[in-house]
């Protein structure tokens, strides 16, 4: 019950108390984040696409010459800068995860069954990645996709633990095999490795800890579903 | 079935307009304006993420039950890092009204304020996470009692317990004015 002395110090309360205001960039990121904005997004999206937009609009007159310059060597093809894109591959990963999540976004093969998703991606991607599923692991095949991620068409492939959906990306790579990182980005967990030739990228929400024990479920495969010897 | 998002036109709708009721909550609870707008950032991912979930007419309730357990969540991280002393996640010890961690304000430090909002701000901020917390949804958000055990996810009297602890403990802090 509420004596007197409470409803005096509540009105007391009500009084004075401060009531804090989100900012308008709050809104515009969270607008942004759920595709729900009709104007200009407060950040640069990410997608190669959108920088280019930007670029040839005259937008991008914050970012240093440098930086233009290797966009622009990139888009006519020269490919002997460096990706200024690279940085921004954990946001780019952690929205595609979120577009996907959105309806009839999720996969273009919907299917548990690994001979179903593996040639689908046949004549859609220049390779073939490792298709295989992990149900008996508690990490159900779902289905797959062609997502778009640093500046190339990639695999994803969809999996669901319990309740919670896990995105794979994987596309090839030059670079030497490494262990898995873990990063983190807008309350996604993301890990990522590079092993046969590939890079893997995996991101959801649930724990990192669950996330790396599915990676290492998927290392422990080799490209045929069978266990690697050794 | 997964749960997937059908319908951004409806969380627009039915979530988007508690953002500053749950920006507000995110300030008070770990008083600092950058994180809150982060945390509340990653709340509304979740919320988007698990919209398919909510059932209902008031959003309210269950949004800002995901944007405190976000927060709590940042608070314990913080806690186990060792940069921020203030969060307990003992609570019975909470509930018991026994004294916080040292770093806050002390009762001579609050009456220094130079005048009853300063008072009353810092004397808030010096409340335990779940007493504050309790308060804010209470007095500033004039939620009902029922609205509140939902968002906090505790019983209706622990609710009213809280609440009662929390202006109590306004009055001991801030003397005869409250």
């Amino acid at each position: 019950m509420e004596t007197q002395e409470d409803i005096k110090t509540a009105q007391q309360v009500k009084k004075n108390i401060t009531r804090f205001e989100a900012p308008a960039v709050l809104r515009q990121k969270i607008r942004h984040d759920m595709g729900l904005h009709r104007g200009s997004p407060p950040v640069a999206p990410t997608t190669p696409w959108h920088k280019w937009v930007q670029f040839l609009t005259g937008q991008w007159s914050s970012l240093s010459a440098g930086v233009a310059t290797g966009a622009l060597a990139t888009f006519i093809g020269m490919h002997f800068y460096i990706s200024p894109l690279q940085d921004t591959l954990p946001e780019e990963i952690a929205s595609s995860h979120v577009r996907s999540l959105m309806a009839n976004h999720l996969s273009d093969v919907a299917s548990t069954e690994k001979h179903t998703v593996k040639p689908w991606f046949m004549g859609k991607l220049d390779y073939a990645p490792p298709v295989n599923d992990f149900a008996a692991q508690g990490f159900a095949l779902q289905g797959g996709r062609v997502d778009y991620l640093d500046q190339r068409a990639v695999a994803a492939l969809v999996y669901q633990n319990k309740q919670h959906v896990i995105n794979a990306f994987v596309w090839p790579t030059a670079q030497a095999n490494s262990n898995p990182r873990v990063r983190s980005h807008k309350g996604f967990n993301m890990v990522q490795w590079q092993g046969d030739g590939m890079t893997f990228w995996l991101v959801s929400d649930i724990s990192t800890d669950e996330l790396l024990e599915f990676a290492k479920i998927m290392r422990l495969m080799s490209a045929d579903g069978m266990p690697k010897p050794g | 079935m997964l749960p997937l998002i059908r319908s951004p036109d409806r969380f627009e709708k039915t979530v988007m307009p508690h953002l500053d009721a749950a920006y507000n909550l995110a300030r008070w609870l770990v008083k600092d304006e950058h994180c809150a707008q982060d945390l509340v950032q990653d709340a509304y991912l979740r919320a988007f993420r698990y919209f398919g979930s909510f059932s209902g007419d008031d959003a309210r309730p269950w949004l800002l039950g995901i944007v405190r357990n976000t927060c709590y969540t940042w608070l314990g991280d913080q806690k186990r890092l060792g940069r921020y002393i203030e969060f307990r996640d003992d609570l019975d010890a909470a509930e018991e009204g026994q004294e916080w961690a040292a770093t806050q304000d002390g009762p001579e430090d609050i009456l220094l304020k130079k005048n009853e909002r300063d008072q009353l701000h810092a004397a808030i901020e010096a409340l335990p996470p779940v007493f504050r917390e309790a308060l804010i949804l209470r007095e500033i958000e004039d939620m009902t009692y029922d609205s509140i055990a939902q968002t906090m996810q505790v019983p209706l009297g622990t609710v009213m317990s809280r609440i009662s602890r929390a202006r109590a403990l306004l009055r001991q802090a801030l003397g005869g004015t409250f």
